[in-house]
């Protein structure tokens, strides 16, 4: 596999033609990535959500926190098509925005948990004396069930966006580490990671450029489910009251402030919920068509 | 066997020790004086004094460490300063509300999830498969807490056919207990039961495609007996994985849940000692709940090795 030193020339011609393949790999992904219906229909979805968030200052017809005593616990109606809560703020409104803290949160949180993922995976897989030292770390971190150990940690922390930020970090990080580490060992072995050493490129160059660029597929799909989940214990958060705070809206606290008026007003709890499933569901069809194009071996693995 | 479990047993110990070391560092990342967070406002500088004694907050670090572990490995999981009791007691007292809750939801999932299944890998590509497919799709994207307050609204205020919340012990009124577990459970269920499903259809597949099951069809086996004796036993270790997992996000929703139907187990005990900051408490909370957590992945283990014993010899 090791290629005879070659002439500058050919340097040339061969990393234009890799740049060209390149491209030409990536619009394909892209077409059938496009022509998974499933993937295509998230993607959609997401994308609506995603216009609402940022221009929710244009498209809400209310500001989230203005209260109005005269339309208090309205049903759903011409004016407020998502009724009014206890306050008489208009619920649409309030998810609208709340759509907004939900995404940036998920979406940060995607971010970190990504670069911390990747770091330590890599690390453990790398570094030979740190691989059971930060596996058996990660393993006691998972050892705690569900979003139990990011009530905990936002607890303690303090309610805020930061904090929340914080604690859906630490309880993502380890089993994204994993995935990392696995996929990372593959790639190690393979041969041409051998050749590339052999031609005396740098640990730094090798990590890089072929190793992450190679194992990136699992992290791309569990990011996506990273995304999925994080919004969903977002919302857990802000319903126990550890999320980011009150009056600005999240669509956890709203279902929370809807949780005293299920007797007489149904609409504020529901309504909020159904976004995040919309959501939710529409970042699973995506994980989905994307591990069934960019990543088949890890079909029927899915939890974060 | 005895040799797996005792080696399983022993790599349950660096785990453990992690997750001590967090729950103790718990405490610890609390921003400012936990002192007067516990103790709030309007406590005078004795009962400070006493709060700061009682956690031994005085001391340094390493200091309340060892003795937190001292303590630990006397079952002794402190004492809450607001019940005046200790955690354990306040803990172990509720915890089997919290196990009967998961417990009832895992087996409703494991049931449904995996005859959905079994279903839609039987009848692939019919509108069957593809209803289960979607019905387990939804479900896993539906958040649980808000899923049982719509089960509260519809089944308890509209409908009137449960309470809204509340718990009567079983040994008081198991009917009136199973009333109150009834909507808890079916919400935890109908959330995890699409992973189940997702995973026995796949596994179900799988299996139904090699040699040996059309060897039996062909011989003259009956078509159920095939599906249910040989198909899903061999398809039973991933489906086994992920009901592992799924235990440990039952009991987190279980916490979650509590609140919501107002059901007195850990979860609401946790929930309620975050809004008095009684930090002894959520951290018993959390140790007791990741103890349980780590043997029952050890049971799942043990049950990998049941269903396919080539796992025991070094995969």
């Amino acid at each position: 596999m090791v290629a005879d030193p070659i002439t500058t020339d050919d340097t040339i011609s061969l990393g234009a033609e890799m740049a060209a393949a390149r491209r030409r790999r990536w619009r394909q992904l892209a077409g059938r990535l496009l022509g998974h219906r499933s993937f295509l229909f998230g993607l959609v979805i997401l994308a609506i959500f995603t216009f609402v968030a940022v221009f929710a200052d244009f498209l809400a017809p209310y500001a989230p926190d203005k209260s109005d005593y005269r339309s208090i616990l309205m049903p759903p109606a011409a004016g407020h098509w998502f009724g009014t809560d206890a306050f008489g703020r208009d619920i649409a409104s309030r998810i609208i925005y709340g759509t907004r803290v939900s995404l940036r949160i998920g979406l940060i949180v995607v971010v970190t948990t990504g670069i911390l993922g990747t770091l330590l995976g890599t690390l453990a897989s790398y570094v030979r004396g740190l691989d059971g030292l930060i596996m058996r770390g990660l393993d006691g971190l998972m050892a705690f069930p569900g979003v139990l150990l990011a009530i905990a940690l936002a607890a303690a922390l303090g309610p805020s966006e930061i904090n929340a930020i914080i604690a859906l970090t630490v309880t993502f990080t380890p089993r994204t580490a994993r995935i990392v580490r696995a996929s990372v060992l593959v790639v190690k072995g393979m041969q041409f990671i051998e050749a590339a050493h052999a031609v005396g490129a740098g640990h730094t160059r090798i990590i890089f450029r072929y190793i992450l660029a190679n194992a990136l597929s699992p992290l791309i799909v569990q990011l996506t489910f990273v995304f999925a989940v994080s919004i969903v214990a977002e919302a857990i958060l802000s319903f126990l009251g550890v999320g980011p705070p009150p009056p600005a809206p999240s669509l956890g606290n709203i279902i929370a402030d809807g949780r005293s008026y299920v007797q007489e007003a149904w609409w504020i709890a529901v309504f909020p919920g159904v976004a995040i499933a919309i959501a939710v569901l529409s970042l699973n069809l995506m994980g989905d068509g994307l591990r069934d194009i960019i990543d088949p071996r890890q079909r029927n693995q899915r939890d974060a | 066997m005895f040799r797996f479990l005792v080696g399983r047993l022993l790599s349950a110990i660096p785990i453990l020790f992690v997750v001590s070391i967090v729950t103790f560092l718990i405490i610890w990342i609390v921003p400012g004086d936990v002192t007067a967070e516990i103790a709030g406002g309007d406590a005078t500088p004795a009962e400070m004094e006493a709060i700061r004694q009682n956690l031994g907050l005085d001391r340094p670090l390493i200091e309340r460490a060892l003795l937190w572990y001292g303590q630990l490995l006397q079952g002794d999981l402190g004492h809450s300063y607001l019940l005046n009791r200790s955690v354990s007691d306040a803990v172990f007292e509720r915890l089997p509300v919290t196990l009967s809750l998961a417990g009832l939801a895992l087996l409703t999932a494991v049931i449904i999830g995996m005859l959905l299944g079994i279903l839609a890998a039987v009848k692939q590509n019919t509108w069957l498969d593809q209803t289960a497919m979607i019905v387990a799709l939804v479900g896993l994207s539906v958040p649980d807490f808000w899923f049982g307050i719509v089960m509260i609204i519809l089944f308890g205020v509209y409908l009137g056919w449960f309470p809204t919340g509340g718990y009567v012990p079983i040994m008081e009124d198991p009917v009136g207990w199973m009333q109150c577990m009834t909507l808890p459970a079916l919400t935890l269920a109908f959330t995890q039961m699409g992973v189940i499903a997702r995973m026995t259809r796949s596994s179900m597949l799988d299996v139904l495609d090699q040699d040996f099951i059309r060897t039996a069809r062909a011989k003259g086996m009956r078509r159920r007996t095939v599906i249910f004796k040989h198909a899903l036993i061999n398809a039973m270790v991933p489906i086994v994985t992920v009901v592992g997992v799924i235990t440990g996000v039952l009991l987190s929703g279980a916490v979650v849940i509590e609140s919501v139907f107002s059901l007195p187990g850990v979860g609401r005990l946790i929930i309620g000692s975050i809004q008095r900051r009684d930090f002894p408490i959520i951290q018993g909370g959390l140790l007791v709940t990741a103890v349980i957590f780590v043997f029952v992945n050890i049971v799942v283990d043990v049950l990998y090795v049941w269903f396919d014993p080539r796992v025991r010899d070094g995969r």
